[in-house]
């Protein structure tokens, strides 16, 4: 009998052990999945942020600086690499803005030859963005330098579309509006017949074959007297 | 067009996705991209992942033995 | 708009515009410069912008109309100190500045005054 009991006891005991075992079991269960789940969603933000440094670097690397990488995100890591994108994309862009200044710059030589006369020889092909710069720079340098003379050459334009030809004949209107007296020199045979078929009228502009002629023009109105002072061959 | 292929088979997730995103700067806007996995949660984080980074997941086919394979337009 | 003066300078009238100028202050401008030019017998007329922000394509023709008055009264007149983007917007519209002279400055306005003046004695 007391045997009986014996057995009935530490059977109850034992089952009281498994509830036990079981409770912790499910308690490590449940710590175990949110743990799993928080794994689940840290890798899945590293995933989706590494993803959307690739797109933002992808662009820049097309040569489009206006996107930014994100910044202000929880991961530390992600955070970091977004400024890091960032300041790249940055010393980028201001690298092809300088650049493409300094391009401008060379392709608009505005040239003082002398007092209040101003050269502007212009190389290579325009189109209408490179003539609207050529017009402003021009008419900035009349207003800084006080020009009264200013001598467009384009013998090294060999030749111009409509609007272009428009362009110039708009820049040698500014050009008197501002208060300077505009030359025009070196137009090409293809120029010329472009200017005239396209029924751009240059007015109270002279226009003279080459540049050397500009400048004697200039000369004269200026009353400058170029001397020579020795023969070719004495 | 033709479809890019994308194996990540025997990795766990989140790498099958790390890979698709390690595609991005190859792939131009429209390409399809082929990828066969076999980790559990592959079809849940890629369409995650695609809704995320707008993209759109094309469909997705379970071939048996855990292996799955998704078409995603970018 | 801030009042009008005209300073007078060798039977030239010379008047500095700034500010903003409505429509109505710029035709006030003008009747009010033609009976000054009567008044003195002004020989030259000069406009000095160089502190206009902004000329819209009224005011231009404004000025360029006062021009021809001024002509017809026999005073010549010269539009100073125009800004390069004003000039590339007037133009770029389309106006046309036949008639007026355009000088960088005070002093080369008075030049072109000058030599205008000596030109039509000479012909004399």
């Amino acid at each position: 009998m007391s045997d009986k009991t014996n057995e009935k006891n530490k059977l109850e005991t034992l089952e009281k052990r498994v509830q036990e075992l079981e409770k912790e079991n499910a308690g490590l269960k449940a710590t175990l999945e949110q743990e799993a789940q928080e794994h689940e969603k840290v890798s899945m933000d590293l995933a989706i942020g590494l993803s959307e440094a690739f797109v933002v670097l992808q662009k820049i690397s097309q040569g489009d600086f206006s996107v930014r990488a994100s910044e202000d995100v929880e991961n530390e890591l992600l955070a970091r690499l977004g400024v890091v994108i960032n300041r790249t994309n940055d010393a980028l862009s201001a690298a092809k803005a300088q650049t493409q200044n300094m391009i401008k710059e060379l392709a608009t030589p505005v040239i003082r030859v002398w007092d209040e006369v101003l050269v502007l020889p212009l190389i290579g092909t325009l189109d209408s963005q490179r003539a609207q710069h050529v017009m402003e720079t021009l008419l900035e340098r009349i207003t800084k330098d006080g020009a009264r003379i200013v001598i467009l050459d384009i013998t090294g334009v060999p030749y111009v579309d409509s609007l272009v030809a428009a362009n110039i004949a708009q820049t040698m209107e500014a050009v008197k509006l501002v208060g300077a007296e505009g030359m025009l020199t070196g137009i090409r045979a293809q120029v010329a017949q472009t200017l005239v078929k396209m029924g751009v009228k240059i007015t109270g502009v002279e226009t003279k074959s080459n540049l050397a002629e500009g400048l004697k023009e200039a000369f004269r109105r200026l009353g400058v007297k170029a001397i020579q002072e020795k023969q070719p061959g004495d | 067009m033709a479809v890019k292929q994308l194996d990540a088979l025997g990795i766990k997730c989140p790498q099958p996705v790390l890979k698709i995103a390690a595609m991005l700067p190859d792939m131009k806007a429209g390409e399809i991209l082929e990828v066969v996995a076999d980790c559990p949660t592959f079809e849940k984080d890629v369409r995650n992942w695609c809704q995320r980074l707008k993209k759109t997941p094309l469909w997705f086919r379970d071939e048996g033995g855990g292996k799955v394979r998704c078409q995603i337009q970018f | 708009m801030a009042e009008l003066s005209f300073l007078t300078f060798r039977g030239n009238i010379i008047v500095a515009l700034h500010g903003e100028m409505t429509d109505s202050s710029v035709r006030n401008f003008q009747s009010h410069l033609l009976e000054e030019i009567e008044r003195i017998h002004a020989r030259g007329l000069i406009i000095d912008i160089s502190a206009l922000e902004f000329v819209d394509s009224y005011m231009a023709r404004v000025f360029v109309e006062t021009a021809k008055m001024a002509q017809l009264m026999d005073t010549r007149t010269v539009l100073v100190g125009m800004k390069p983007e004003i000039a590339i917007t007037l133009i770029q519209m389309g106006l046309s500045f036949e008639g007026v002279f355009s000088a960088v400055n005070l002093d080369r306005g008075l030049e072109i005054l000058e030599k205008e003046r000596a030109r039509k004695r000479g012909r004399r």
